[in-house]
């Protein structure tokens, strides 16, 4: 994990002392709520429904155990005792006061945290698969790139006022776990026929109101020249976009007015000028990232032993065995495995956790997996180094302490923002509606029957929830100010990406779960031997779906 | 009269901007302060060296050529503090046109973004009247160091770690 140095500790303490400025400036008067607006946001700050909300960047999603604690005691002393994980592997607090703000950073400061450029129209937090440095399909470990962006893009003089917020996302495995084919730059690491690190450049990418798949604009950058590609792309952008219309600004809007081929041609003039710059990567940069990214301490361990006791206790107990089938997954190190962690237990907002559940898992961390843990963007968490011989004793812990769920990549395991109850966008509520459907869903042997499946909720358009990529996704739409709720199928935020397709006219909340209830009949009345959801969806396409939903509700 | 803010002090802002060509024709050009379009300038190239140009924040970056690069002084205007394209402009002034007079930021910049403007390559900021100037040049030192290498450090961070 990435260890700040005095420069990046000086300008983390700089940043914090700023907004202190800033929020008293903003408290006596002088400085206008118009001119605040952007400051606050690019601090993290949002003033919601019912509070302001502060966001807490984690960058790429790596966080330790004192970093657990902190937030832990930041929760229960400035805010109500709960946080809640977000789709960008962030870490939200809901009811923080104003003027505490400053506080809360500089003790986010102490533990080497802070909420810089977490909202606001910047380079947002750079995200990454979260089974990275682990995974055994990682061709190569995205997290030193990530923190070369997140350095890079950091107060970036030139980028900070942009006609629309930017997010990065990079992979560095044959799985696409980050869906960067939904971000405004995807980063694919690859190695070309030498085998040179580099990158396959995607651009244009994004849910919200316009939906769009992100198109290759360099087949291989080589790594060194990253940040100078990043910066022409920017310079494009920044001079280029469009400011007249706030849902019209974003990157994707700009590539397809101009099409991918004009688009990339003024990117490639403009890096002619920046690619021999200072800012061109060096080898001793790229070293130095990577020394931070080293594997910890594993001991060489034989698989098969290390899985004896654990292989004779699966066949004893179920629930054990469902845990281990689906909320443990393979890892590059013989004897180790990486666990997720369910924050979808019904009757809990997805995401939300305590703060004695931080701090739980912080000790968690600290026994089982070098005291280090993982957001993910679908809003769970991740211990990424457990010893498999360790596997029953942990179970029973994250058991005893609710984050056992075993419905990793299932129906419930679903995406949710956190919609109406809190947000001021939302035209829905989206909490609610993902609370009935777990409720309605709550056999796992059904569940486990259903296969993979990604069901995703977005209380607006905005999409925070991801509807567009979810197999099933749900969008909650406002019909003449009561609350309604649009299906989506055939979504799909990995390496086939692919766009939902609406289903049809929208439903009332006590509709909705019906009529998943309905499509799901539909997948397994008429899937042919092991098809998953997906796969069925793709061959029989939304005629079927449709015909019985709306047979039904007529 | 507005002020102007420059190397950590304040003076007069005594530049009189003519934001069209009627404007311009109408002017004695031949002696005073003026920032005028960059098409008059290139049309006329006035020898007095204290006409500058201004630019406004929609100027084409196509049009930012090295024939600015010995200019006396330049003005991009802002409109609203959130258009960032002044940033670039800034950028592509002292990069690629090697300008190397006084760039000023005009308009409807704030001052939380002083130390950006700096960054950028402004050495001048045009402020209104009853500006706090203290508080203004304290906010242009907001940092004293920065990751990324911009006009006022060629170097990036790594490159000096």
């Amino acid at each position: 994990m990435y260890v700040y140095d005095e420069h990046d500790r000086q300008l983390i303490a700089q940043r914090v002392a700023q907004f202190r400025r800033q929020t008293e400036r903003y408290l006596e008067g002088s400085l206008p709520a118009e001119q605040f607006l952007p400051i606050r946001l690019q601090n993290g700050l949002y003033v919601q429904r019912l509070a302001p909300m502060l966001r807490i960047a984690v960058p790429y999603g790596l966080l330790n155990s004192k970093q657990l604690r902190k937030l832990a005691h930041i929760s229960r002393h400035y805010d109500k005792g709960y946080v809640h994980v977000t789709t960008r592997q962030n870490i939200q607090f809901n009811w923080p006061a104003l003027e505490e703000v400053p506080s809360i950073l500089e003790e986010l400061a102490d533990v080497e945290m802070h909420a810089v450029q977490t909202s606001g129209n910047c380079i947002r937090n750079t995200t990454t698969d979260h089974f990275a440095g682990v995974a055994p399909d990682e061709v190569i470990d995205p997290r030193p790139y990530c923190e070369i962006i997140r350095q890079w893009s950091t107060f970036h003089p030139e980028y900070a006022f942009l006609p629309r917020k930017f997010k990065i996302a990079v992979s560095g495995s044959d799985e696409d776990r980050a869906a960067i084919r939904f971000h405004d730059i995807g980063l694919q690491l690859v190695t070309n026929d030498e085998g040179e690190i580099g990158f396959t450049v995607m651009v244009g990418g994004g849910l919200g109101r316009t939906p769009v798949i992100g198109k290759v604009i360099r087949e291989f950058l080589p790594e060194h020249d990253l940040l100078t590609y990043l910066e022409a792309i920017l310079r494009i952008y920044n001079l280029r976009g469009r400011r007249d219309n706030k849902y019209k600004a974003r990157i994707k809007i700009l590539v397809n007015a101009m099409g991918i081929e004009a688009f990339r041609e003024a990117v490639e003039q403009t890096w002619k000028k920046l690619q021999d710059s200072p800012t061109r990567l060096t080898d001793k940069e790229i070293k130095r990232t990577k020394s931070f990214f080293t594997e910890p301490d594993y001991q060489s361990l034989d698989d098969t032993a290390e899985m004896a006791e654990i292989n004779r206790l699966r066949g004893e107990n179920t629930d054990f065995a469902n845990w281990l089938a689906h909320n443990v997954h393979p890892h590059r190190m013989a004897g180790y495995r990486a666990i997720t962690l369910s924050l979808k237990p019904t009757c809990v907002a997805p995401g939300d956790i305590t703060d004695s559940q931080l701090e739980t898992i912080a000790n968690l961390a600290d026994e089982y997996s070098f005291g280090e843990v993982r957001t993910t963007h679908l809003q769970n968490m991740v211990l990424g180094d457990v010893p498999a011989h360790k596997l029953y004793e942990l179970w029973q812990a994250l058991s005893t302490h609710g984050f056992a769920t075993a419905n990793v990549g299932t129906l419930t395991d679903m995406i949710c923002c956190p919609g109406g109850d809190f947000c001021s966008l939302a035209n829905a509520k989206s909490i609610p509606v993902a609370e009935a459907i777990q409720r309605e869903f709550d056999n796992l042997d059904y569940l486990y029957d259903l296969g993979p499946l990604d069901l995703n909720i977005s209380g607006c358009m905005n999409a925070c929830g991801h509807h567009h990529v979810g197999h099933i996704g749900i969008l909650g739409v406002d019909k003449k100010g009561e609350e309604f709720y649009q299906i989506q199928l055939g979504g799909n935020a990995k390496n086939n990406a692919a766009l939902a397709k609406v289903l049809g006219p929208a439903f009332s909340r006590a509709e909705v779960t019906n009529a998943v209830k309905t499509i799901i009949n539909v997948y397994l009345e008429q899937r042919q031997s092991e098809e998953s959801f997906l796969e069925a969806y793709n061959r029989l396409g939304l005629a079927p779906f449709k015909e019985r939903v709306y047979a039904k509700a007529n | 009269m507005p002020k102007l803010i420059k190397n950590g002090t304040t003076e007069a802002f005594h530049w009189q901007i003519l934001r069209d060509s009627d404007a311009v024709n109408a002017a004695d050009l031949s002696s005073g302060h003026y920032l005028i379009p960059l098409s008059d300038w290139l049309a006329t190239t006035p020898a007095n060296h204290n006409v500058g140009v201004w630019l406004a924040i929609d100027t084409q970056p196509e049009d930012l050529t090295k024939a600015l690069k010995n200019l006396s002084t330049i003005a991009i205007e802002f409109g609203s503090f959130m258009d960032g394209r002044g940033f670039s402009l800034a950028h592509i002034l002292r990069e690629d046109c090697d300008f190397t007079g006084e760039l000023q930021a005009a308009g409807g910049f704030m001052q939380d973004q002083l130390f950006y403007l700096k960054r950028c390559g402004f050495d001048a900021f045009v402020v209104p009247d009853n500006a706090d100037t203290d508080s203004m040049l304290t906010s242009l030192d907001d940092f004293s160091d920065s990751y990324q290498a911009a006009c006022d450090e060629p170097r990036p961070l790594f490159r000096r770690r």
